[in-house]
C-alpha cells in the first residue's frame, strides 16, 4: 500500500486513491454509492462484524466491492482520524 | 441574535429568566443542540447559547484556539450585561470552560463539565495528521457522515443523526481543525486547580472520544467535584436527552440562587 498524498490545495500527488474517490485529471471526487458503503462498513465494525460480513452487506445494500485491503485502508484512516470506535 | 465581538460575529440564544447558564457546545455543534436543556430550565434560569467562531451561524474571519474561545466567551457575556454565570463546557466547550474560569473566576457560579478532559493523551497528534489531510479532499458532509457512524450509539434516533450531520456541515473546515488543534494538543491541568466554584463532571459510560477515564481525571483534579456516569456514548444529548439532562438540572438546582 501506498500512503495518500494530497497537495494543501486537494490535488492528488500520489498514493493510493481512497475508497470512495475516483481521480479525475488531479482531482479526487466521490463517488457516492462507495461513500455510503464507508458508512455502513464503519457502523458495523462498531458492531463487531468481521470483514466478510461487512463486504458481503455493502455489496448487497450498495452495489459495490470493497476489498480487504480497501477495507483495512478505510478503518486505519478512521481509527486515526476518530479514535477508537 | 448576533454580537459583534474580538472581530466575529457569533450568533447567539438568550431565553428565560433568573440566574444565567452560558452552554458551551461541542465540536460540531451550535447552539441548537443546547435546546432540550434550555426548554428544561428556562422557567428558572437565564439561559445563553453561543455559536463558537467557525461554527453554527458565526463567522470565521480569525483563528480559533481555547484560549480566544475564553475571550468569546467573556465578550460576549459582556456584550450581554451578564457579570456572572455557571458555566457549561461540552467536550470543546470543556477546556473553554477550564480557562475562563482561571481567567475571570469572578463571573462563574459553578461549572459543569460534559465528555471531556483536562488532557486528552490518546492519539491526538495522529487525529489532527489525518485530519488535516482527510479535509483536503473530503467534503465536510462525508468526515462528519464518518464521525457519526463511529461515535453514535446503534440505539440513536435517525433524526438525530441527521441532525447532527447538519450541524456539522455548517462548520469551516478551517475551525474545525483549529479546535482539534487547539484541544487535542495542550494540557488544561494546570487549570483545574483553579476551581474553586461547585462543579459536576458527566460523562457516557460508552463513550470512546472522550472516555471515563478522562471524566475519572477531571474528579480528581476539581476540589469537590461531583461526577455522574450516565448510559450513552460522546453525544449523550443525542443519544438519551432525558438521561443526559438529569444530573445536570438536579445539579443546576441544588446551586443557591
Amino acid at each position: 500500500m501506498a500512503e495518500l498524498q494530497v497537495a494543501e490545495d486537494g490535488r492528488y500527488l500520489g498514493g493510493d486513491i481512497p475508497f470512495g474517490y475516483a481521480l479525475w485529471g488531479d482531482r479526487l471526487v466521490e463517488i457516492p454509492a462507495e461513500l455510503d458503503a464507508c458508512v455502513t462498513a464503519i457502523r458495523m465494525v462498531k458492531q463487531g462484524k468481521p470483514y466478510p460480513e461487512i463486504a458481503a452487506a455493502v455489496r448487497h445494500e450498495h452495489g459495490v466491492t470493497l476489498s480487504q485491503r480497501q477495507f483495512d485502508s478505510l478503518m486505519e484512516s478512521v481509527y486515526r482520524r476518530y479514535g477508537p470506535i | 441574535m448576533k454580537i459583534s465581538v474580538n472581530g466575529e460575529t457569533l450568533n447567539y440564544v438568550k431565553v428565560g429568566q433568573g440566574p444565567a447558564i452560558v452552554f458551551l457546545h461541542f465540536l460540531g455543534g451550535f447552539s441548537y443542540q443546547w435546546r432540550h436543556q434550555i426548554e428544561a430550565l428556562q422557567d428558572r434560569f437565564t439561559c445563553i447559547a453561543f455559536d463558537h467562531r467557525g461554527f453554527g451561524f458565526s463567522t470565521f474571519n480569525g483563528r480559533w484556539d481555547v484560549p480566544i474561545g475564553a475571550e468569546d466567551l467573556k465578550a460576549g457575556l459582556d456584550a450581554l450585561g451578564i457579570d456572572k454565570a455557571h458555566v457549561i463546557g461540552y467536550s470543546m466547550g470543556g477546556p473553554i470552560a477550564l480557562v475562563f474560569n482561571s481567567r475571570w473566576p469572578q463571573m462563574v457560579r459553578s461549572l459543569t463539565l460534559i465528555d471531556t478532559f483536562a488532557k486528552n493523551h490518546t492519539h491526538s497528534k495522529a487525529r489532527i495528521e489525518e485530519s488535516e489531510k482527510c479535509f483536503r479532499y473530503m467534503s465536510v458532509r462525508e468526515y462528519a457522515r464518518q464521525y457519526i457512524a463511529t461515535r453514535l450509539l446503534p440505539s440513536t434516533p435517525k433524526s438525530a443523526v441527521d441532525e447532527l450531520l447538519s450541524a456539522i456541515c455548517l462548520c469551516e473546515k478551517e475551525a474545525y481543525l483549529d479546535v482539534l488543534r487547539g484541544i487535542l494538543l495542550p494540557d488544561f491541568t494546570e487549570h483545574c486547580s483553579k476551581v474553586k466554584v461547585p462543579t459536576l463532571v458527566m460523562c457516557g459510560r460508552h463513550d470512546l472520544t472522550t472516555p471515563v477515564a478522562f471524566t475519572n481525571d477531571l474528579t480528581r483534579l476539581i476540589d469537590g467535584a461531583i461526577e455522574r456516569i450516565i448510559p450513552t456514548g460522546h453525544l449523550g444529548c443525542f443519544d438519551d436527552p432525558v438521561e443526559f439532562n438529569k444530573p445536570i438540572i438536579e445539579f443546576l438546582d441544588a446551586q443557591p440562587r
